[in-house]
């Protein structure tokens, strides 16, 4: 049975002076190996927090999480304590971060960092991972890692950090990656590189990856499974094809419509123009009632601004949180 | 206003920034009002030396080697300490904020120039700038607070030179730069209100140790001879410290709470100033 | 009149480190006609960014010309600068860091009628109001601060202030890569709709070639400090000649799972070089896979291949039968 990462019921808060925030709801989802799954929304959409609590790297206070399940291979990751959940970071589940320069410690070389990685996990000895960590940098791409595994971290550009951090996160072969906005901070030619690396390495390695990201084109390039999340909770999840062919729910239609597409516009005629979505997400403590994406949406009616519609499927392996998609299940 | 309403709310969270503010405001009450209750002249001989304090309610606070009374000596030197911590103060503010925003704003050689004056100011001791000053003019409240300005102004102008340095890269000041913006007016009316919150917040460090210098420096003498300040009450209660230790102890536990006031409510202020750059 | 709006001839600006020299501009010639919106595109170190600041003033070059309209910019006294600066404006990219944050938003918008001497002030403010409710904002918020808006609304500010003064060029500095793809659009959308009412020219900077593609007429790209293609915008996508835009048009992830992706093409290896010292004749041979000996001695002219189509490269050439020839 290949292995698989679950999440139920996720639900995370956060504490401030008038209580308990929360941020994440209802998350569900499943985690393959060998597959990627892409999770999609905007800023404050609670995208970055559904993957660091997952790892638990969320500071437990002003966090904490309050309900839900986040299994592998049987065992709740949320009931582990901190020496257990250690155990598991690394080397069953990685994560790689947006800034790579605020994740590699400054002042130790990439070198060392990796064999820390390594030796964290395995008992092998310095001389060994050191090779295991010169192989790693080859198979990321750096050119003459046998010198480079000396340097600095400030030494290197923004894609060679990356590639350095992305070392070190397979350095212990995991068996899920989560890889938050790896590539907004680089340029596009590097990212296109980048992108291209994590495809290859999940491939070989036969990891399951979690790819969070704001950006439809990469979720289009990379993904074979997309949610969509919209103030806190998973709007719609479809395979990508179908999601890009056929939006389901008013917001991923909104989020479409609103990226420029360079193939679309390449004629000489008159340009078309972009759909924006008005308004803007609401804050986490200011939650509309009824759905959270009513005020904004140009398909709301009565229901939508007093009950929240829950996240149900509708067709194919799809799901959707609106009443609209609901009722035409219904009907079908 | 709404926005005093929110410093207050912050400010009033921490518990030792509102001690001293208390503390602060005692003793400028004490400072204002202090004279008219007590009897004239601190320097007038009004009872037996060597009283001490609780002996005679009339003297609360006792005498002083000569039959002087105490509590007169510290409700005026309150007022003293104050004037001279303030004035010193704000000369020290009107110079190195100038200084350091004429460096930092327009940097190149005005910079290296005034940076190396700054400097020079910098490593001038105190005391020894006091002894020159006042063998030269006559020694006064204002010889004293020429002083204390003269060797304060350069950490004033670093900072601000500091903030202005950053400050001025900012995108906002660019674009007043572009709508055609005169120099003077980006210096005064764009920079320098955003980097007012650590300049407050050092003023009132600035007085503290402006109190401390000038109580230093009139203790040794160099002060005006005609100010009964909390330093001279201690130089004159020096020679009696073995036996009437109080005549001593009583204006340096003033300047203790003064000095402590100050620093508490600056760092009160430092916290209630800050966190409006957590809120985006 | 032929005269172009923006002519940029010749500018380099180059800036003294300890590691040498950064080229940031290295020998940029552009064009900007009325009405028009030229994108630039490039990545980092590219140099658009500063070429952007030096047009508007705020940085200066170290050699080149930069005319307004025929008149010359570049070294002009500061009363001239002032009146060329009311025809020319800039928005810039952090809505966070481009706004002061201890004015309202009604006076962020007013400084440059205050700065000009326009009108009387409730003159000014009648103005203030009407250009926050042309973007779209409420005219209740002219007596907040910055900090209580988002990063669209507050980048709406900063459109009303540039448009304040009625200008007839605007230089968007990046003005949505801060910003979340649907304010993006939203963003996008006022832009162009402002350009449509006011006749306003824009020269559109951005390292997002899909944003640009949308938005400009002409697209010109940038690498290390120099231009190496230009051209209008629906050819640049259709015919891109220079191999650097080729790989640029390769890695800009597509939002559609039909096209080709990113695992199945080749892509350009290597990174940016530094501009202090750029590789010698053709900046981009340490990448080009079809990088000659010519490249490195010799540095490629920006060379007009067709109508409107101007590449900077060794082996594009037209041959004599009309047909263009790319590597």
């Amino acid at each position: 049975m290949p292995p698989i990462l679950e999440v139920r019921g996720l639900k995370t808060q956060f504490s401030s002076p008038k209580g308990f925030i929360t941020v994440v709801e209802d998350v569900d989802f499943v985690l393959e190996a060998g597959a990627t799954l892409a999770i999609v929304g905007e800023s404050g959409c609670g995208k970055s927090v559904t993957a660091m609590s997952l790892l638990r790297v969320l500071p437990e206070p002003p966090a904490r999480i309050a309900a839900g399940e986040v299994l592998l291979a049987g065992r709740d990751l949320l009931r582990l304590d901190e020496d257990q959940m250690r155990k598991v970071r690394g080397r069953d589940l990685s994560m790689i971060f947006q800034e790579p320069m605020t994740s590699l410690n400054p002042v130790m070389s990439i070198g060392k960092q990796i064999v820390e990685a390594i030796r964290e996990h395995r008992a092998i000895t310095g001389q060994a991972a050191l090779e295991e960590a010169v192989a790693l940098l080859e198979r990321v791409r750096i050119p003459d890692a046998k010198q480079r595994i000396d340097e600095y971290p400030h030494r290197l550009s923004g894609g060679m950090r990356q590639r350095v951090m992305i070392a070190m996160a397979l350095a212990c072969r995991p068996k899920f990656l989560i890889a938050d906005e790896p590539t907004t901070a680089l340029d596009v030619t590097v990212q296109a590189q980048i992108l291209a690396l994590l495809a290859r390495l999940q491939s070989e390695f036969g990891m399951g990856m979690l790819l969070i990201t704001h950006n439809l084109g990469v979720v289009a390039q990379i993904a074979q499974r997309v949610l969509v999340m919209y103030a806190g909770r998973i709007v719609e999840e479809a395979p990508v094809r179908d999601l890009f062919r056929e939006p389901l729910h008013p917001y991923t239609e909104g989020l479409l419509g609103a990226t420029p597409r360079m193939h679309q516009d390449a004629d000489e005629g008159a340009r078309h123009r972009l759909i924006d979505i008005a308004g803007i997400v609401p804050l986490p403590d200011q939650l509309p009632p009824g759905c959270a994406f009513a005020p904004r949406c140009p398909k709301a009616f009565a229901r939508c601004h007093v009950e929240q519609p829950a996240l149900l499927p509708t067709h194919d392996g799809r799901k959707s949180a609106c009443f609209l998609t609901q009722n035409s299940a219904v009907t079908a | 206003m709404a926005a005093w309403r929110d410093f207050w709310r912050r400010y009033r969270r921490k518990t030792s920034a509102v001690i001293g503010l208390a503390l602060l405001l005692l003793v400028m009450l004490v400072a204002l009002v202090g004279p008219w209750l007590v009897s004239s002249d601190p320097w007038d001989i009004v009872v037996r030396p060597f009283l001490w304090p609780g002996e005679d309610p009339e003297f609360p606070l006792g005498s002083d080697i000569l039959g002087r009374d105490i509590l007169s000596g510290i409700v005026h030197g309150a007022r003293v300490s104050l004037q001279i911590g303030l004035a010193a103060t704000a000369a020290a503010l009107g110079i190195g904020v100038t200084v350091g925003a004429v460096a930092g704003y327009f940097r190149g050689w005005p910079d290296d120039l005034l940076m190396r004056i700054t400097e020079l100011f910098q490593t001038i001791p105190t005391f020894l700038l006091a002894v020159v000053l006042v063998a030269i003019f006559k020694p006064s409240m204002l010889t004293i607070i020429v002083v204390i300005s003269a060797v304060t102004w350069p950490a004033v102008a670093r900072l601000v030179r500091a903030e202005f340095l950053s400050l001025r890269e900012r995108e906002f000041v660019q674009s007043c730069v572009v709508i055609g913006m005169s120099e003077a007016r980006i210096i005064f009316q764009q920079i320098l209100p955003n980097c007012l919150a650590p300049i407050i917040v050092m003023s009132s460090i600035l007085v503290a140790s402006a109190i401390l210098t000038e109580s230093g420096l009139s203790f040794l003498g160099l002060g005006d001879p005609n100010l009964m300040s909390w330093g001279t009450m201690i130089g004159i209660g020096r020679e009696a410290m073995r036996t009437a230790w109080y005549m001593s102890a009583l204006p340096g536990i003033a300047i203790v709470i003064t000095v402590l006031a100050l620093n508490l409510v600056g760092e009160g202020l430092n916290d209630a100033l800050n966190p409006r750059l957590k809120n985006r | 009149m032929n005269v172009p709006l923006l002519a940029i001839d010749a500018i380099q600006v180059l800036f003294p480190t300890r590691q040498g020299t950064l080229r940031a501009v290295d020998g940029v010639s552009l064009e900007l006609r009325r009405g028009e919106t030229l994108g630039l595109v490039g990545e980092s170190g590219c140099g658009k960014s500063t070429l952007g600041k030096t047009i508007v003033g705020l940085v200066k070059p170290t050699r080149g010309s930069v005319k307004l309209d025929g008149a010359e910019i570049v070294g002009a006294s500061r009363g001239e600068l002032r009146r060329h600066r009311a025809r020319m404006q800039m928005i810039f990219q952090d809505p966070y860091a481009s706004l002061n944050p201890r004015l309202t938003v009604g006076r962020i918008i007013e400084e440059p009628l205050g700065v000009h001497n326009i009108g009387n002030k409730r003159e000014r403010r009648e103005r203030a109001i009407a250009l926050a409710q042309r973007v779209g904002l409420h005219p209740e918020a002219m007596g907040r601060h910055p900090h209580e808006f988002s990063g669209g609304q507050r980048q709406r500010v900063g459109i009303a202030r540039a448009l304040a003064l009625n200008p007839e060029l605007i230089i968007c500095d990046e003005p949505v890569s801060a910003l979340d793809v649907s304010v993006q659009a939203q963003v996008i959308n006022l832009l162009v709709d402002l350009q449509r009412e006011h006749g306003l020219s824009y020269l559109f900077i951005s390292h997002d070639l899909s944003v640009v593609q949308h938005i400009a007429d002409r697209v010109a790209v940038m690498y290390l400090g120099k231009i190496v293609e230009h051209s209008p915008r629906a050819r640049l996508w259709s015919q891109p000649l220079h191999p650097y835009t080729r790989a640029l048009i390769d890695a800009v992830p597509v939002p559609d799972p039909e096209q080709p992706g990113l695992r199945d093409q080749g892509l350009i290896e290597g990174e940016i070089p530094s501009s202090i010292d750029p590789p010698s004749g053709c900046h981009f041979r340490t990448r080009c896979p079809f990088a000659a000996a010519v490249c490195a001695e010799r540095e490629p002219p920006l060379r007009k291949i067709a109508e409107e189509h101007w590449v900077a490269c060794h082996f594009v050439e037209r041959a004599a039968d009309g047909q263009i020839r790319a590597p």
